[in-house]
């Protein structure tokens, strides 16, 4: 038996990986863009008629799309410009040598780990109208004489999701950043401090540079997930009132299963492909740049 | 050695797996039924109803197996199989509003040469009518439900008050009750969420009003006067708070809530609520419920429910068509009907069950579903059922929460409506 060099049975050790990828990863996503070019419903049999871009054309004067597409980028940019500067805030916090350091970690991280299914349902009962305790507190505080109906409302209803998920998902940055102050060598604060630098220059100039790579992998995480909103507003709103908290990606499963049209809904799935696509190329050069400092490191 | 071991685990756990399953059917040439259905309380009924299906026909049998909970779900699961063409479902559970798209997609079988005229006349007719699509017959109803009224019985009795006709009056009765009771009860409440709940109540204030979503013809018809009108009423009804504040986001477990806390002088949900009512340990309201026909708007000449419900579907793939016709007959027999009213308070599809002796013992307030059944309303039949819906719900919410006039959604309904399909 020829014994295989050792690139070669790299690749070999990569094949199961690559198969299952092509399968399960490739196919669907390049069949998903081929159907959006066709004609193709549920209730008018499997015959496919190709149309071109015809699907993508429709989509721009479709209002309920804008409408679902404003949504979903301002959701994403305030839950993950919270998330950020909190998960800053708490991996600092989280970073103190103090004592109970290690609850405090395990205590942070708790409604990251509740499904979120779960936790949408307690949000659901803390901001109901009539026994919730958002409306029981303002009510006997004496800020509020009729209830606020949170989730019947566009703006509210808004606030609560995104506040829910800044709740659930700030523990999760925040570990992420912990991971990267712990890579800072203190001996460079040292430094830094005898050199008579203060706190807030130290943090600015030292912990943030260091933090970059960190940041920016954790940011494409959440700008990436958060662009998938889908199963909190499932538990909140179903997309309610009207259509004032519908995602991109509940409108695309709602066009592809519920509506079962399948032309339409793959172009709005290869949209948001697209645009996702779009997000994370911003972020592959600090990636990229970890990644090259890393080896540098190692050799 | 310990790597042999683990390989042989590797391959006699399929093997386990696939043994079993080739025991079962190998034992006779007896026919196994797949049936996709959601088990009521725990299944037992399913199960009794199996068990006396087995006694007259020992060589089938009837294997359950369960669809998610949330009825969407339900019909993705079974969209994806059956047009994938799996054949190992042979009929399963599915809801009045999916006639027309299982049909229109050529997934189900016909059923009018199964069914005789003489037999289908035995049914309610809103549950046939709803199994119906273009003229031909798909489903075998089972299971029958119709949106009721609601009332607190003590309430109206202390204050003198009638079970209102029309909806105007609905909610001057509560404004009176609420100001004699020194306030804190809300008029009307129903599942107002965003979805099907929405489509049920808002088509309900549609026909009451005269007024139609889609007409016999096919042709759109939601922006009417009709419409606008009663819409319009629900509107200043929520503005004015005789509606609880969160009410568009009310599934219909917040709306029983609201109900049975003592909170609502009226409420719009189906019958299985009543029930709950009377269970005194999830209810404040026990014995102090009454269930009346829906009012009516000013231009109707009646209070309409829409029909919910359940039927069976025969895949079109089955191989085992006459087998499973069989149980299927059976499931919609009268006394399979008996068991689900009498164990899970279903309401039953066939006419005769209304008047049955145990039955009317058990929900005396049965007695008055033939009339409300017999003037109650389909939901728009459309292949497109899901578009019209999800269009319907939104914009009438688009109404109550005042983003849009109510006359202005309804023709935003329309256009968008005439573009469903397209």
């Amino acid at each position: 038996m020829k014994t295989l060099s050792r690139k070669q049975f790299g690749y070999l050790c990569l094949t199961p990986t690559i198969l299952i990828f092509a399968i399960f990863g490739v196919y669907p996503v390049l069949r998903t863009i081929l159907i959006s070019m066709f004609r193709f419903r549920l209730q008018t049999g499997p015959t496919k008629t190709f149309i071109g871009l015809e699907n993508y054309i429709r989509m721009f004067s479709d209002t309920r799309f804008f409408g679902a597409l404003l949504f979903t980028l301002g959701f994403t940019i305030l839950t993950v410009g919270c998330e950020v500067v909190l998960g800053l805030l708490f991996a600092q916090m989280m970073n103190l040598p103090i004592k109970g350091q290690g609850v405090l970690r395990v205590v942070v991280l708790i409604p990251w780990a509740i499904p979120t299914m779960v936790s949408g349902f307690m949000w659901k009962f803390m901001v109901h109208d009539q026994y919730g305790v958002f409306n029981q507190i303002l009510m006997s505080t004496g800020l509020l004489d009729s209830f606020i109906p949170w989730l019947s409302q566009d703006g509210t209803a808004r606030f609560i999701l995104i506040l829910s998920d800044i709740w659930k998902t700030a523990p999760y940055v925040s570990l992420l950043i912990l991971a990267g102050l712990q890579t800072i060598p203190a001996s460079l604060m040292e430094a830094a401090e005898i050199d008579g630098a203060n706190a807030l220059k130290r943090y600015f100039l030292i912990t943030l540079p260091l933090l970059k790579p960190v940041l920016a992998t954790a940011i494409l995480f959440r700008i990436i997930s958060s662009f998938k909103v889908f199963t909190v507003i499932v538990a909140l709103t179903n997309g309610g009132p009207g259509y004032a908290t519908e995602s991109l990606t509940m409108y695309t499963m709602r066009t592809y299963f519920d509506a079962g049209n399948y032309g339409y809904g793959s172009a709005l799935a290869t949209f948001t492909l697209l645009l996702t696509c779009v997000i994370a190329l911003f972020f592959t050069d600090v990636i990229k740049n970890k990644i090259d400092a890393g080896r540098r490191g190692t050799r | 050695m310990k790597q042999r071991n683990l390989i042989c685990l590797f391959l006699l756990v399929p093997a386990f797996l696939f043994s079993a399953g080739t025991q079962e059917t190998g034992k006779s040439k007896e026919v196994v039924l797949n049936w996709y259905s959601h088990a009521s309380s725990l299944g037992a009924t399913e199960q009794t109803i199996i068990e006396a299906f087995n006694e007259q026909n020992p060589d089938i049998t009837v294997k359950v197996i369960e669809l998610p909970e949330a009825t969407n779900d339900k019909l993705q699961a079974l969209l994806i199989a059956l047009q994938s063409g799996d054949s190992s479902i042979d009929f399963f559970n599915a809801d009045v509003t999916w006639t027309a798209t299982f049909a229109s997609a050529g997934l189900i079988e016909q059923l009018d040469s199964y069914m005789l005229e003489s037999e289908r006349k035995e049914f309610l007719p809103g549950t046939i009518e709803a199994a119906r699509y273009q003229g031909k017959l798909w489903g075998i109803p089972f299971r029958t439900d119709a949106g009721v009224l609601y009332y607190r019985s003590d309430l109206l009795e202390k204050h003198g008050k009638p079970v209102p006709k029309t909806y105007e009056e609905l909610f001057a009765i509560a404004a009176q009750i609420n100001e004699a009771e020194g306030g804190g009860l809300y008029a009307l409440v129903g599942s107002l969420a965003n979805g099907e709940g929405m489509t049920c109540n808002a088509v309900e204030w549609f026909y009451s009003n005269n007024g139609e979503v889609i007409g016999s013809d096919g042709s759109i018809r939601i922006n009417s006067p009709q419409n606008v009108e009663i819409l319009s009423i629900m509107v200043d009804a929520y503005k004015n708070r005789l509606m609880p504040e969160g009410v568009l986001s009310y599934g219909s477990g917040d709306a029983r809530a609201s109900m049975f806390q003592g909170k609502q002088v009226f409420m719009r949900a189906w019958p299985k609520a009543y029930a709950m009512g009377q269970d005194a340990t999830k209810s404040q309201v026990a014995g102090k419920l009454g269930v009346a026909p829906l009012p009516k708007g000013p231009q109707g000449t009646a209070g309409k429910s829409v029909v919910g419900g359940w039927q069976l579907f025969l895949n079109k793939n089955s191989k085992q068509k006459d087998a499973a016709i069989k149980f299927m007959k059976f499931y919609a027999s009268e006394y399979a009907q008996k068991l689900h009213a009498l164990n899970d308070s279903y309401l039953p599809a066939r006419r005769s069950l209304y008047a049955d002796a145990d039955i009317l013992a058990k929900y005396p307030y049965y007695s008055q579903f033939p009339s409300i059944l017999e003037s109650a309303v389909a939901r728009p039949q459309s292949p497109y059922y899901a578009e019209i819906s999800a269009i319907l719900s939104a914009e009438v919410q688009n109404a109550m929460k005042q983003s849009k006039s109510p006359s202005q959604a309804l023709a935003d309904a329309q256009k968008a409506m005439m573009n469903v399909g397209k």
